[in-house]
């Protein structure tokens, strides 16, 4: 079915969507009346909600009363049940095909004999009666007659019932009519019951079968397609042995099939009544034992392909019965003379691909040009456009991704160099102020070096002495150690200065200690500045997580800053303070205040720009470093002039975890 | 070292370099004291003995050339010899300006700072030679009565004893003996000895000519 979807037609396209699910044979109403095939499944709430838009429609279709216009009346006497799956899709398909002929509305009535299921000769009288009583006056102008006993009871009473009726019958094997004559009035569709060449169809996929069991119920077409199947058998070779199941019940059914041996052929003709009078529904019966049998089925009936059916068959599409019967039908009420041939339905072969995988038969068995069923289709080409869709997003999204991945390394990398770039200017900047620094660092070097000096000539005075004072020397070597030291020690911070580093150093450490090393090479350059330096430091530890080196650097920055901007002030009037303390719970603050002559007010917001410099010799990096230094570990920095003259430069920074010293 | 030896006030900000200066000039006989700024020299009473100031330029609160100008004003005339960390000429040749003895660059040579030091207490020992002579003379100027007082400044001035007469309205013959107790009370033999007194103590520029025997003078 779903390799030839029919166009232009909501209802086959609602009704028949290829889906395998459960059936729906089992269900009634008006529902079922749209779910034409029997083994159509719905799946998903929105082929349901379909399903009952369609039903609605349909129903409007078939009620005389809805049409205006003259109508053409079709009245289809079914002799069974009319709700089989098989007739659902015959009478779908026959109504679809006539819909298509807009110049002509049809109504359609239905009436059953129920002669599968009821001896029904019993009540032909009453039946007639209610018939008679139903149609009198309505005119009928064409009646479609399902199956022999329907054909018969047209025959015997169409004329008086609806009088100037064509009649189109079908589900009537065309070996049934092969001598009948028919009257004028009469045409139909026969049915190929293709037993032999399912049975081929069987042999070709088991050629190794040594087993063949029929399986067939006791009702009237039951047995004629029975019998049938013994005729067909007695006219071969048999290589294999035959074994009849004839009106088995279901579990006794269910049991039996379990039993039988993989290689077997079970041929199931149809089952719609056992021998104690149980009715079945020939498809329902099929699937529950097509759920447990071990050996491969095979039917003669479309409706039998599908989950748990038969595995191949030469059979009759309904859709072409339905077609071929709307034709025929058609034909009739133009009121064609002579009527139409009798028309046949070809078999086809067709085989489902879950139940061949499922009982291990070879696909590749099959004859040319059978159709596959459920064959699983590659997925792109059962649903092409979705795919499209979404291989262009996936490859959207994968391009997209890639170019965030790019970018992001592009970011990294470009975060890293500026990282980089700012530890070379902060390398530059410290080498500025080393520079800037380095009078007072000597000056600072010459205080240790000038004593070992003078305690070197003291102790070669006190060795000539006569007597020589050696313990005054013991003193003198000890101190001479002592400045040796001192005088390392600057040399280290010197070196510290100049000291290149290539990665910024996160630790955690008492804000204190980088304005204690600050302050080292500050206070020499103050007293030589003639500056004379306040330091307020807070008592308890400010403990922060960054680079010390860098936040020392900020400080002397800010104190060198500070003291260029004192250098026109008279002496004595150098005043520089460095404060720390806690600002509040979460945040730590250094002050930097001098007396010099502070910041202009359309100056103030541009100072910490780089190059942006008000002092001759400035580069204009060193705020703009202190600013970049103090933001990169989460602070703030900004001056503000003091009201009894000078500025003041303040940064906070966050105060490191607890626990962090 | 004796008691008799010069003491040298040493003034250095920086402890070491203090404390060596201090220990190479006690190995070399002189009494030392040192001072960690130029309060603390401030606040020291500095005496008569021979002494001399090392005085460190780079200091914090009042540095060098600062202590030598308050030292000045105070009247102080204790020789000083600089000492500073790198030579910087505008500052040495302002503080000889100021009168500095000697500006030495760190760190010194023994020989050197010895040197200095020498040259230092000498011009301090000079110092207090003319001070001790001022001093006299002060004391001999003073035993004069106001009429001997008015006479001497006339007299250093060059006026004849006619017109001093006149100017203090008396005879030539008073002015006479006036002259000869002065001369005898200052010990000298002439006019022009005398001249010489009122020039070393600077009476001819403070009085003016019209107060006749102011007996205030400035230096």
């Amino acid at each position: 079915m779903r390799s030839r979807p029919v166009a232009g037609s909501w209802l086959v396209i609602d009704v028949l969507a290829p889906v395998k699910g459960l059936g729906v044979g089992s269900a009634s109403g008006l529902l079922v009346a749209a779910a034409l095939a029997g083994r159509a499944a719905m799946r998903g709430a929105r082929v349901a909600a379909r399903l009952i838009v369609g039903a609605v429609a349909l129903a409007v279709l078939a009620s005389p009363s809805a049409a205006a216009e003259p109508e053409t009346r079709i009245l289809i006497l079914n002799a069974t049940d009319p709700y089989l799956p098989a007739y659902q899709m015959i009478d779908a398909t026959m109504r679809e095909t006539l819909a298509k002929d807009t110049t002509r509305h049809f109504a359609y009535f239905s009436e059953t004999l129920d002669a599968q299921r009821f001896d029904w000769k019993q009540y032909e009288a009453e039946f007639l009666a209610l018939l008679v009583k139903k149609y009198k006056g309505l005119r009928i102008d064409v009646v479609v007659a399902i199956t022999q006993p329907a054909l018969d009871f047209v025959n015997d009473y169409g004329r008086q019932l609806w009088p100037g009726a064509r009649i189109v019958f079908h589900g009537i094997p065309a070996r049934a009519r092969e001598n009948a004559a028919l009257p004028a009035h009469v045409t139909g569709v026969v049915t190929r019951e293709d037993v032999g060449g399912t049975l081929d169809l069987a042999r070709r996929l088991q050629p190794d079968a040594r087993r063949i069991l029929v399986i067939a119920g006791v009702a009237d077409i039951d047995q004629r397609l029975a019998d049938e199947t013994r005729k067909v058998l007695a006219g071969q070779v048999q290589t294999a042995e035959v074994e009849f199941l004839l009106g088995l019940s279901q579990p006794e059914l269910v049991e039996r099939i379990k039993r039988e041996a993989a290689d077997t052929i079970v041929l199931y003709l149809a089952e719609s009544r056992d021998r104690v009078g149980r009715p079945y529904t020939p498809r329902e019966l099929l699937r529950a034992i097509g759920a447990v049998s071990p050996a491969p089925i095979y039917g003669i009936f479309e409706t039998y392909v599908g989950q748990y059916g038969i595995a191949a068959g030469a059979v009759e599409s309904y859709l072409d019965r339905g077609r071929i019967v709307a034709e025929e039908v058609l034909q009739m009420v133009k009121g064609a003379s002579p009527a139409p041939a009798i028309a046949a339905i070809p078999s086809r072969c067709i085989a489902d691909a879950d139940a061949l995988r499922r009982w291990s038969l070879d696909e590749g068995r099959l004859p040319e040009g059978c159709e596959i069923r459920f064959a699983e289709r590659p997925f792109w080409r059962e649903y092409p456009w979705q795919t499209f869709g979404a291989l262009a997003v996936v490859l959207f999204e994968g391009a997209l991704i890639a170019v965030l991945l790019v970018e992001r390394h592009r970011r990294r990398a470009a975060e890293l160099e500026l990282r980089r770039r700012l530890l070379e200017v902060v390398h530059l900047n410290r080498t500025a102020a080393a520079g800037v620094l380095s009078a007072s660092v000597a000056h600072e070097l010459t205080q240790p070096l000038g004593a070992i000096q003078s305690y070197a000539e003291a102790a070669e005075v006190y060795l000539k002495a006569d007597p020589s004072n050696i313990g005054r020397v013991e003193t003198i070597l000890t101190a001479i150690r002592r400045d040796d030291e001192r005088a390392m020690d600057i040399i280290r911070r010197l070196r510290g200065l100049f000291r290149k580093r290539t990665e910024t150093e996160l630790q955690d450490f008492d804000l204190n200690d980088a304005i204690r090393d600050a302050l080292d090479i500050l206070t020499p350059e103050a007293t030589k500045r003639g500056v004379e330096l306040s330091v307020n430091q807070s008592q308890v530890a400010l403990p922060v997580r960054a680079d010390q080196m860098q936040l020392q650097q900020v400080v002397l920055n800010l104190a060198l800053n500070g003291m260029d901007a004192m250098q026109s002030c008279a002496s004595g009037k150098r005043k520089m303070s460095i404060k720390s303390a806690f600002a509040g719970k979460s945040k730590l603050e250094v002050l930097v205040s001098d007396s010099g002559t502070g910041i202009a007010d359309d100056k103030l917001a541009h100072i910490f720009e780089p190059f942006y410099t008000t002092k001759p010799q400035g580069t204009g990096l060193g705020l703009s470093i202190s600013r970049a230094i103090v933001e990169a570990f989460g602070g703030k920095i900004w001056a503000e002039n003091r009201p009894g003259g000078g500025a003041t430069f303040r940064f906070t920074l966050p105060v490191a975890k607890e626990g962090a010293l | 070292v004796t008691d008799a030896s010069p003491i040298i006030h040493v003034v250095d900000d920086d402890p070491s370099f203090g404390a060596a200066i201090a220990e190479l000039l006690k190995a070399c006989g002189y009494q030392v004291a040192l001072h960690s700024s130029a309060m603390q020299l401030m606040a020291t009473p500095l005496g008569s003995k021979p002494a001399c100031i090392l005085l460190d330029v780079q200091m914090p609160g009042v540095d060098g050339p600062q202590l030598q100008a308050r030292l000045t004003e105070l009247g102080h005339r204790l020789p000083i010899v600089f000492l500073t960390g790198h030579g910087d000429i505008p500052m040495s040749v302002q503080a000889i300006k100021a009168g500095a003895d000697d500006f030495l660059t760190k760190p010194v040579r023994k020989e050197k700072l010895l040197q200095a030091i020498e040259r230092a207490l000498a011009h301090g020992e000079q110092i207090r030679a003319q001070d001790r002579r001022m001093a006299v003379m002060r004391s001999l100027v003073a035993q004069l009565t106001p009429r001997e007082r008015d006479v001497f400044d006339l007299l250093v001035r060059g006026k004849p004893h006619k017109q001093i007469a006149y100017a203090l309205g008396t005879t030539e013959r008073t002015i006479k003996m006036h002259r000869h107790n002065l001369m005898q009370k200052c010990r000298v033999q002439s006019l022009a000895d005398l001249s010489v007194i009122a020039e070393r103590l600077g009476l001819l520029q403070a009085s003016s000519d019209a107060t006749l025997g102011g007996s205030d003078y400035r230096s």
